[in-house]
């Protein structure tokens, strides 16, 4: 699914992400966990194509071809779905509108027709039902005046609705109280499939109690500083991050 | 440049696709204003000694006056002997009786544009007067209108028929003194529409006139007047545009809108006017007054209006909210692009009691153009308890383009409540992201965007408007569910 | 063009024929023919001009003003009971001539220059002139050619002043119609801060008299101005202001503009942010009653990328005032990251006064953040329920609210003396009926 090679990338000059390697095999759960300032956003900011990065070595393969040469809407119709951790607001722009918008991008990709108005509607209403969110959320505009749970939600519901390939999650937990992150933990879990794969990036370890990953990353300065399973995840609750400073160099398990 | 940049100059480069001209043979006036080609212009529409005179008047005053400098924008003196006064398909017979005596030369320049003239229209439920250079050309639905006493006609012929109701209104709203170009307007006015809805009557479907101007060295001068009397409504839908010329063209219209005790006037504008080329070269110099009269208790008038075209843009449609409870609403987008100049926002003037007004404007500007809002709300001493509501904002989407803002706001009354709120900002990046990253390319996404940001103004336009409006954005949302 | 047409001054008369400090300068004299010469073209502006539009100097134009005062009597104590500081630097104009008896500028602390501009004339060239040009409005050159007296204010690099100054420009009253043409030079170099305070003052009731002032800023790099000006002179008095400065990058300048007084009050307040990181606060209250008349034109040019400014201005209107606000943002080509905010709120008391507030923004950039918002209106009756709910009679809690509604203009002063001296005046300057 994705292969993410050598990676190097810098903002401003300065090298944030500094030789990423990283497999993600169809159906996986990876976690990428790490201390603040370790390049977790910057990873998914380049994998989703955000503009202000330069990638200075390194590859990335996506389903056989070179992610990094495509627009970042060309990744979203081939599947790559980012939801951010600080979802934008767009005045006058109605979710629903937005929601059937993209996926009429993707399908057109695909060489899908369009959806129509009432199709699409049914479609959205039973994701709905994966996010717990009623109906009026559909005629709000965009993340306007949403709060930090709804926002979220609000990701999982557009990425119920696209069925994206490979999900970079970046701090979905972040801002969520127990409540709402049990909601948004339930609606990943019931869009885990075999076909599809999902990145979680995090700094704690208590969203990965709600959706259990296949593999747990240590990113630490720009690297994967160790690799594990979910017990690792676990070590790094009790631990913190300090010992991964005085792991030796480019140790992977 | 970066690449977001460099995106939205490739969007906002779009073509003018209303800029065709259209072969038919025109009578004309020859180019030059003086008395006399005043006293042509009369003659030709067999108007009344009063009607000459009230001309007259205007021309005397105008030759008084001076041009207006106060507004933002920019551009050579006009020579007003260069132009001519009258410009008019050559008349077969004594005037298209039905359709099918309309030249079909014109039928096919308002089909081209989207102009429902025919059974088309008909079956839309539009009333339609379309304006060619400087006379109406064709009006459909007028006699299902008249079952209803509505009176809808070019003006040049409510000149005739109806003599007295014209008298008692023109210029009762925009005086002929009142400014340069409406002075102007005044004395050389050929043709417009009138509308008249009698008292209690709803109108049944939406009036609506297309203006053209096809002949080249011709400037337009149209004049419409709107009365709604007591209890009446009227939704009224304006629509322009120009062929593509090098040289500029002058349009000074002047609309008078009076509503009278409970009457309602809707009244929403599509300009899109021939803006000239992306190095200024051409393009229409939109000079326009436009201004109502709440003149009756709990009377409303509501300006929409959507501009994208023309070269210069100057225009203020007002509201003179003299009726107790009467209100004023104005709603506007105003997009320029290349070295486009706009100079647009309103007035409303508070004089009744429990006056209220609404003003939402929304300015995008694009490559080197200017865009300024210009507004005025005025709360007179009597006007108790008055309200103002301001919003105006802008979007830029260029580092060479301008974006200005130049709210006037008087108050005479300590029992008013005025709040003006501006904003000015770039089309937001994350935004595009975010779209982008939902498979929308950057064309949709900036659409999407802007669309948003119109949002407010664009709902208060008729559906059919919408569509239209939403397209001249540059925006593609026919079916959207939201 | 004469923009008054018809009215002669005799402004351009006096300057011919009076006796001016600083004759045995070239450029001075050089500067004040050119603004003669200027001003005989130009003379006062009319309500033609967009700037003038709502603030008419007719009635100033037709008084016949001296320019000789009379000696006057004032003692140190009615001078200190005066002035708003009892702790600071302090410069004494009274009726138009520095009094060296009632300033206490001897013994300042090292990097602190303080003079009167008679005897300093020749150390203000590069000021001087600088940030106002003659064209503008016909004042500046009125100012440029009859320019007597003044305060010249250096601050040498790296000087942190510790205490504040205040420049005291009071009218005794004791010459009728006296018009006196104040020019202020304040240079702060690099890394040094002052804190000063301009200070006007009618000591009669009712005199008539006309202060024009002009105060010229010149902020080096890192430099710090904080700027206090209090007006409260005579109801029957003029006083038309310019407060001009341009700013060097990271420069910081906090101005705070209070007018209560006058019959008519003119303040043009312009700062040009010409470094990065540069910053202006441009905060101002207007109080007015009776036949006030008071205008207040603001504009903030940010000329560079990565500027910032922020503008409260609040009045309260009573009796049959006029208060005109005229606030200018210009964000000029390639300021980009420009982040300017601008606020103008207005709070009308009576039946018979009139605002005219136009907040206006130009911009030639596109990545900024630009916001301006105005308001027109009452105190708020909810808020007035509950005082009153609480057991506070109506006028007591009307005038609680007004000052409430004044006094956050003076919340971003950090200078807690300087504040509450300010608060005080402000206080005392209530209107109380409603």
């Amino acid at each position: 699914m994705l292969t993410i090679k050598n990676l190097h990338a810098s903002v401003d000059g300065k090298e944030i992400l500094r030789g990423i390697d990283l497999t993600v095999n169809p159906g996986e759960i990876h976690a990428i966990m790490g201390p603040n300032g370790a390049g977790k956003s910057t990873l998914s900011n380049v994998l989703a194509g955000r503009e202000g990065y330069e990638i200075t070595q390194g590859e990335v393969i996506y389903k056989g071809e070179n992610l990094l040469e495509l627009e970042p809407e060309e990744r979203a119709q081939r599947g790559v779905f980012l939801a951010f951790q600080y979802p934008v607001e767009i005045p006058g722009v109605s979710n629903v509108y937005l929601l059937k918008a993209a996926l009429n991008a993707v399908r057109k990709y695909q060489g899908l027709e369009e959806v129509d108005a009432m199709d699409f509607l049914t479609l959205v209403r039973e994701k709905m039902k994966l996010v717990k969110m009623n109906e009026e959320f559909l005629h709000r505009n965009v993340n306007e005046g949403f709060s930090g749970g709804e926002k979220k939600r609000n990701e999982i519901l557009q990425m119920a609705v696209l069925e994206p390939a490979l999900a970079i999650l970046d701090e979905t937990d972040s801002g969520l109280d127990i409540d709402a992150l049990r909601t948004v933990s339930e609606g990943v879990n019931a869009l885990r499939a075999e076909d599809r794969s999902i990145v979680m990036i995090t700094h704690y370890q208590r969203l990965l109690d709600h959706i259990v990953p296949d593999f747990v990353h240590v990113l630490s300065e720009g690297r994967i500083v160790k690799s594990g399973d979910k017990e690792l995840a676990k070590e790094l609750e009790k631990s913190g991050y300090s010992w991964i400073h005085d792991a030796p160099e480019g140790e992977t398990a | 440049m970066t690449e977001q940049s460099q995106q939205l100059e490739a969007i906002t480069q779009k073509e003018y696709k209303a800029g065709f001209v259209t072969d038919i043979e025109v009578d004309s006036l020859p180019p030059g204003l003086n008395e006399d080609v005043v006293r042509q212009i009369s003659l030709i529409k067999n108007e009344p000694e009063w009607m000459l005179e009230w001309r007259l008047k205007a021309f005397r005053h105008w030759l008084t006056m001076e041009t207006p400098e106060w507004a933002h924008v920019h551009y050579p003196a006009i020579d007003y002997q260069e132009i001519s006064y009258y410009s008019a398909p050559k008349k077969k017979t004594d005037g298209p009786k039905s359709l099918d005596e309309v030249d079909p030369e014109l039928l096919k320049t308002y089909e081209k544009l989207g102009v429902p003239l025919d059974e088309r229209a008909r079956l839309a439920g539009v009333a339609v007067d379309a304006v060619f250079d400087s006379v109406s050309v064709s009006n459909t639905f007028k006699d299902k209108l008249a079952e209803e006493g509505i009176l809808f006609m070019p003006i040049s012929e409510a000149i005739q028929e109806h003599p007295e109701l014209v008298k008692k209104y023109i210029g009762s709203v925009v005086p002929h003194k009142d400014n340069f170009y409406a002075a102007l307007n005044s004395a050389v006015f050929t043709d417009g529409s009138f509308v008249y809805i009698p008292k209690g009557v709803r109108c049944p479907m939406e009036l609506s006139t297309y203006f053209r101007i096809n002949a080249a060295n011709t400037g337009q001068f149209e004049r419409t007047l709107i009365i709604a009397d007591d209890d009446a409504y009227v939704s009224y839908l304006e629509g322009c545009t120009a062929p593509m010329r090098d040289e500029n063209q002058l349009h000074a219209a002047v609309v008078e809108l009076v509503a009278m005790d409970r009457a309602e006037i809707k009244y929403s504008t599509v300009q899109n006017w021939y803006p000239g080329d992306e190095n200024g070269k051409g393009g229409i110099y939109n000079f326009v007054t436009k201004r109502a009269a709440c003149r009756g208790e709990s009377s409303k008038v509501s300006w929409t209006q959507v501009e994208t075209g023309s070269a210069i843009t100057w225009k203020y449609p007002s509201v003179v909210l003299q009726g107790d409870n009467s209100v004023g609403e104005f709603y506007s987008v105003a997009v320029t692009n290349n070295m486009q100049q706009a100079d647009t926002g309103t007035k409303m003037i508070h004089l009744g009691k429990n006056t209220s007004s609404t003003i939402i404007s929304k300015g995008i500007s694009a490559g080197r153009s200017q865009n300024a809002y210009r507004g005025l709300v005025r709360i007179g001493p009597n006007a108790e308890n008055a309200r103002n509501y301001t919003e105006c904002d802008s979007l830029l989407m260029s580092d060479t383009c301008g974006a200005h803002t130049f709210p006037y706001i008087e108050v005479k009354n300590p029992t008013a409540k005025v709040e003006h709120e501006a904003s000015t900002s770039k089309i937001s990046e994350d935004q595009l992201f975010y779209c982008k990253q939902r498979g929308l390319d950057a064309e949709d996404a900036v659409s999407m965007i802007v669309n948003g940001f119109c949002k407010q103004v664009i709902r208060e336009l008729p559906m059919e408007f919408a569509v239209e409006a939403q397209n001249l954005l540059g925006l593609s949302l026919e079916g959207s569910v939201g | 063009m004469k923009q008054l047409t018809d009215i002669t001054t005799p402004f351009d008369d006096i300057a011919a024929s009076k006796t001016l400090p600083g004759q045995d300068i070239d450029w001075l004299q050089q500067l004040r023919e050119q603004a003669r010469a200027q001003f005989q073209r130009q003379g006062l502006p009319s309500k033609k001009v967009e700037d003038w539009k709502y603030t008419s100097l007719w009635a100033l134009s037709q008084e016949v003003f001296t320019h000789e005062a009379g000696a006057s009597q004032l003692d140190e104590m009615r001078c200190s009971q005066t002035a708003l500081l009892e702790t600071a630097y302090r410069l004494v104009i009274v009726d138009g001539q520095f009094s060296a008896e009632l300033s206490h500028i001897d013994g300042l602390e090292t990097g602190l220059t303080v003079q009167p501009l008679s005897q300093a004339f020749s150390k203000t060239k590069s000021v001087l002139g600088q940030q106002v040009t003659l064209e503008k409005a016909g004042l500046n050159a009125l100012n440029t050619m009859l320019m007597t007296e003044g305060a010249y204010i250096q601050v040498t690099a790296n000087t942190k002043v510790s205490k504040p100054v205040e420049l005291l420009v009071i009218n005794t009253g004791e010459t009728d119609k006296l018009a006196t043409h104040l020019r202020h030079v304040i240079d702060i170099a690099e890394n040094a801060e002052l804190t000063l305070v301009e200070h006007y003052v009618s000591l009669a009731d009712d005199s008539v008299g006309l202060t024009d002032v002009i105060s010229e800023v010149n902020l080096a790099e890192n430099a710090r101005l904080n700027h206090f000006k209090l007006q409260h002179e005579s109801l029957s008095h003029y006083h038309v202001a310019t407060l001009a400065g341009k700013q060097a990058s990271s420069s910081i300048w906090h101005t705070n503009n209070i007018s209560l007084g006058a019959k008519l009050a003119r303040n043009d307040i312009h700062s040009q942010l010409l470094g990065e990181q540069a910053h202006v606060t441009m905060d101002g209250l207007y109080l007015v009653a009776g036949k006030q008349h008071v205008d207040n034109h603001t504009r903030i040019d940010h000329a560079v990328p990565n500027t910032t400014s922020e503008e409260i201005y609040k009045g309260v209107l009573d009796g049959d005032s006029h208060a005109v606000f005229n606030g200018k943002v210009i964000v000029h080509k390639d300021a980009q990251k420009t982040d300017a905010n601008q606020s103008n709120r207005n709070l009308l008391l009576s039946r018979t006064c009139e605002i005219d507030t136009k907040p206006e923004m130009e911009i030639y950039a596109d990545d900024v953040k630009c916001g301006h918002g105005s308001t027109v209106g009452q105190l708020d009756e909810q808020q007035l329920f509950f005082l009153r709910a609480r057991g506070m009679n109506e006028t007591s809690a009307r005038s609680l609210l007004t000052y409430a509604f004044a006094v956050e203009v003076l919340q971003r002063i950090s200078d807690m003396p300087i504040r509450q001296a300010l608060s005080n005046v402000i206080e005392t300057r209530l209107p109380r009926g409603v």
